[in-house]
């Protein structure tokens, strides 16, 4: 039986090139976090190409916190909340802490309700070039978001985050 | 060749390179810095591998610096205006998590007897929680007291952003944003705001320190303070306030004032009025300076909707009034200013950021004696004093006898000190 789905796996193998693409874009599927997968990766300079890549012709909701802001996780939660009842909302979560806090910034979005989004966080701890990539005209104050249209217009907003303020966004860009 | 090895064999190299791919995005940011700090197999302590230094010049100029290194806080000390650094001494006998950010570093003062006072916010359990911590030495640098703590309110709550200055007779200060208020309100059903500034003081050189007391409710909660000594001995404290405004509403994240002595503080003042509303963490603290004019000079951030960037005022306290506030910067990498009276001058430093590299601009105007005043805003020079390609620390100003410094730390050169004025 087992010798038999080897044999079938082999066969599958033997399409090598659709096969690898697949095993590809499945893995780097998991490097951006496109898949459901509550892991935050690694944000560079040019990952704001990446996910801006990811959401070509949609719009969506990236937002940006640390740890050390206590509003940003009141935001969260409320965007978790959102998130539950609005499935299809399309965000991008970036945390200015580095990827070494991996842990606890994966824990607070777990407990947001923030599980299957993707997430980042900076290479470095608070990359003034990370913040510059993001947005070169942005102070650094959070949490910060910015509101994607379909053609990628964005807004920036400093400052919580109210119901009021996304659901309006959500409606206008259907 | 089993089937398996085969699936191996197949998927390997392809794995291999995605690891390659994936690896590169993480590690490319490893430094490699002049002081070898990545190279020794256990961490080499020194101020150029540590955190967030603050430092000092005694009487005798010799510069005094402490930083936090591996949960450790460090004192080290340069007779050669910073070429040079003794071995670092441990403050704390026993490792604790301590707060080095930006906005939250170990501080440094020096008594009038050459004791050394170091002040800092260990991480305590749960979420922006903290405890304002203290020792002292009285033998030059070379042992510290057990390390105490200031706040004596035994809550587990935030006690952070601890300032930290001696007074002309010695008198210790230490302020700090504090959130037992809001531990109070939940227990009544409140809601509080913020969180509360609060400081102590000592008056037999950090033995003891008199019970707590509140300056004002309401404060940001993760700027940090700025504390300077006034003509009579006492302490001008200055921090990022909420504000309610009849007209704007709540959450107008402008600046405050007091001052403060060991028995009473003053009713708060408005010392910026920017109308910044927003309920978010600027994580941008002001810095003051008191002037031979006798008005308290001071740098901000601010990004209002018609004032955005780097500003200079300066507030009169007998008068309680606020001159003109000037902008600095309203480039928006423009950061972290700090402001310095000595020497005979006023001098102003920031950090801005051009896409590549990290640079200190700084301005600085003479007081003129004859007519007791600043020359209004005539500025000498703003330039690039120093730049870094790597992640690099807020800047600080610092005065010797015939001189101010920029002290600034970045990953890649470490503690730079440059002559300025």
């Amino acid at each position: 039986m087992i010798e038999l789905k080897l044999s079938q796996l082999a066969r599958t193998l033997k399409r090598g090139n659709a096969l690898l693409l697949k095993l590809l874009l499945l893995i780097s599927g998991c490097l951006l976090n496109t898949n459901v997968n509550s892991e935050s990766t690694v944000f560079n300079k040019n990952s704001l190409q990446q996910i801006e890549q990811q959401y070509k012709n949609q719009p969506f909701l990236m937002i940006i916190w640390s740890t050390d802001c206590p509003p940003c996780l009141a935001e969260l939660q409320l965007v978790g909340e959102i998130k539950k009842e609005n499935p299809k909302l399309n965000l991008a979560i970036i945390s200015t802490n580095g990827i070494e806090e991996k842990a606890e910034l994966d824990k607070i979005l777990n407990r947001s309700s923030l599980t299957s989004v993707p997430s980042w966080a900076f290479s470095s701890k608070n990359s003034q070039q990370l913040k510059h990539s993001i947005d070169p005209r942005w102070y650094g104050e959070m949490p910060r978001s910015y509101f994607y249209d379909n053609q990628h217009k964005r807004k920036g907003y400093s400052g919580q985050l109210t119901r009021t303020r996304v659901i309006s966004w959500m409606k206008a860009v259907r | 060749m089993t089937l398996i090895r085969k699936i191996i064999y197949w998927l390997s190299p392809r794995l291999l390179a995605i690891g390659f791919i994936s690896g590169q995005a993480v590690f490319a940011t490893s430094s490699t810095d002049i002081h070898d700090c990545n190279q020794a197999t256990t961490p080499k302590i020194s101020i150029h591998c540590g955190k967030t230094p603050s430092v000092i010049f005694d009487k005798n100029d010799r510069l005094w610096a402490v930083f936090e290194q591996n949960q450790f806080i460090y004192l080290t000390y340069s007779d050669d205006f910073g070429k040079s650094y003794s071995p670092p001494v441990t403050v704390n006998s026993v490792a604790e998590k301590i707060y080095a950010d930006g906005e939250n570093r170990p501080k440094i003062a020096v008594g009038h007897n050459a004791e050394i006072y170091i002040s800092w916010s260990k991480k305590t359990e749960g979420k922006y929680t903290g405890d304002i911590r203290f020792s002292r030495s009285v033998d030059n640098g070379k042992h510290f007291s057990p390390v105490k703590t200031i706040n004596n309110d035994k809550l587990l709550t935030g006690h952070r952003f601890d300032s930290l200055k001696v007074n002309r007779d010695g008198q210790i200060f230490i302020s700090w944003l504090d959130k037992r208020d809001k531990i109070y309100a939940k227990k009544s059903g409140n809601n509080y705001k913020g969180a509360a500034i609060y400081y102590t003081t000592s008056k037999d050189s950090g033995l003891s320190f008199a019970p707590d007391k509140k300056i004002a409710d309401r404060s940001c909660v993760c700027c940090r303070i700025a504390m300077t000594e006034t003509n009579d001995g006492k302490m001008a404290v200055l921090w990022r306030h909420i504000f309610n405004d009849k007209k704007l509403g709540d959450n107008i994240r402008d600046h405050a004032i007091a001052f403060i002595d060991d028995k009473n503080s003053s009713q708060i003042q408005r010392a910026t009025v920017d109308n910044w509303k927003i309920n978010a963490c600027p994580h941008h603290g002001p810095s003051l300076t008191l002037g031979p004019d006798n008005n308290f000079h001071m740098v901000w951030f601010t990004a209002s909707t018609d004032k955005k960037g780097l500003y200079y005022g300066a507030y009169n306290a007998r008068e309680k009034t606020i001159s003109a506030q000037i902008p600095l910067s309203q480039q928006a990498s423009a950061s972290h200013p700090y402001i310095l009276y000595a020497n005979k001058h006023l001098v102003l430093a920031w950090k801005e950021f051009d896409g590549k590299k990290s640079h200190i601009h700084y301005k600085y105007q003479k007081f003129n004696e004859k007519n007791n005043s600043f020359p209004g805003n005539t500025w000498i020079s703003s330039k690039s004093v120093a730049t870094s390609k790597k992640e690099s620390d807020h800047p600080t100003l610092v005065a010797s006898q015939n001189r101010t410094w920029l002290s600034w730390h970045t990953r890649a050169e470490g503690l730079k000190l440059i002559p300025l004025i």
